[in-house]
């Protein structure tokens, strides 16, 4: 099972939350439970910046799909892949 | 100086994965240009030695470096080729000793281990060319579908989903996707594959073979085929 994490440029992230937004998980999180936050979220922004949320324990992660790379009007996005899986 | 020697080295256009023995060497390299990250070759080996990468991100951004939407794991490999046989976009190849191995040449096809595939060649956008051996149904559950993704459409090397034109919607970012050509479908499973929510439900229905197999590796082949990442059917 191959994880994947989101490592974010603290100095171009402009904590605009088109990442947060976009992201196909934490829309579908959003919908079907009608809140989004810490413990649904794969990503947030959080003091201005955003951040990856990953949980061993939960099912739902960072899926790699590539969106908030893509939306990011400032390219602050990187995903890679977690080692020790 | 032990061996087997284990690497796994990249590079902008191939993944290599290699076992130096002492007598001789292995290596199975990753055409990173033709690979669609469909996720066929982590279904079918029977090592479960690949995983599958972030399909939609290498899709969407082959430049970077490391970003691949198959990863093989060296230590796992048997080099068996049966990634090598089973790939719709004969993207991988299998070497020994520094020679390339045929695909006839491949034990578990020379020792008819694996049937004949009957393929249709395709040509397909972006001067791909698909092996298409098996047939499937692709649906896509609406209430299930993130709107603004796109990953399925975007990784669909045959041009069968593509992003709805809604005239409509003036925000580029409420897009959905649809079944444009279900014809066009090489059964490819890329799309299943790239999906972050489990929207995109995959069925293959037929795979064409000939000639004789061996019972003990194909049929569990063939259901690890069938195995898909969200449309798990029952009895499968």
């Amino acid at each position: 099972m191959q994880i994947y994490e989101l490592k974010i440029n603290r100095n171009t992230c402009t904590g605009c939350n088109v990442c947060v937004v976009s992201c196909p998980i934490n829309f579908n999180q959003l919908r079907k439970q009608s809140f989004l936050n810490e413990s649904n979220a794969v990503i947030l922004v959080k003091n201005g910046i955003a951040g990856p949320i990953y949980k061993t324990e939960r099912e739902i992660n960072c899926d790699g799909c590539g969106v908030c790379v893509k939306m990011c009007p400032q390219v602050a996005i990187r995903i890679e892949i977690m080692e020790g899986r | 100086m032990s061996f087997p020697k284990i690497s796994r080295t990249l590079n902008q256009e191939e993944e290599h994965v290699r076992v130096q023995f002492l007598t001789e060497s292995l290596e199975l390299i990753l055409n990173r240009v033709k690979c669609v990250g469909c996720g066929t070759c982590a279904r079918v080996c029977p090592k479960e030695a690949i995983s599958r990468g972030p399909v939609g991100a290498s899709r969407r951004f082959p430049a970077t470096g490391d970003i691949i939407p198959e990863v093989y794991n060296p230590h796992k490999c048997v080099f068996c080729g049966t990634c090598v046989v089973m790939c719709p976009f004969s993207a991988l190849t299998l070497v020994k000793d520094g020679e390339v191995i045929n695909l006839e040449d491949i034990p578990i096809v020379a020792q008819k281990v694996v049937p004949k595939l009957e393929f249709k060649a395709k040509k397909l956008k972006n001067d791909r060319i698909a092996k298409q051996y098996a047939k499937a149904i692709v649906s896509i559950i609406d209430d299930v579908c993130a709107k603004g993704c796109g990953s399925c459409a975007e990784v669909c090397p045959s041009g069968t989903i593509e992003i709805a034109k809604r005239p409509e919607h003036g925000w580029e970012m409420s897009k959905n996707v649809e079944v444009v050509d279900p014809d066009a479908c090489v059964a490819c499973g890329a799309c299943d594959n790239a999906c972050p929510t489990g929207a995109l439900q995959l069925e293959i229905t037929e795979i064409n073979t000939s000639g004789e197999f061996s019972e003990l590796f194909w049929p569990p082949l063939v259901k690890r085929l069938k195995n898909l990442r969200w449309s798990k059917k029952e009895g499968v």
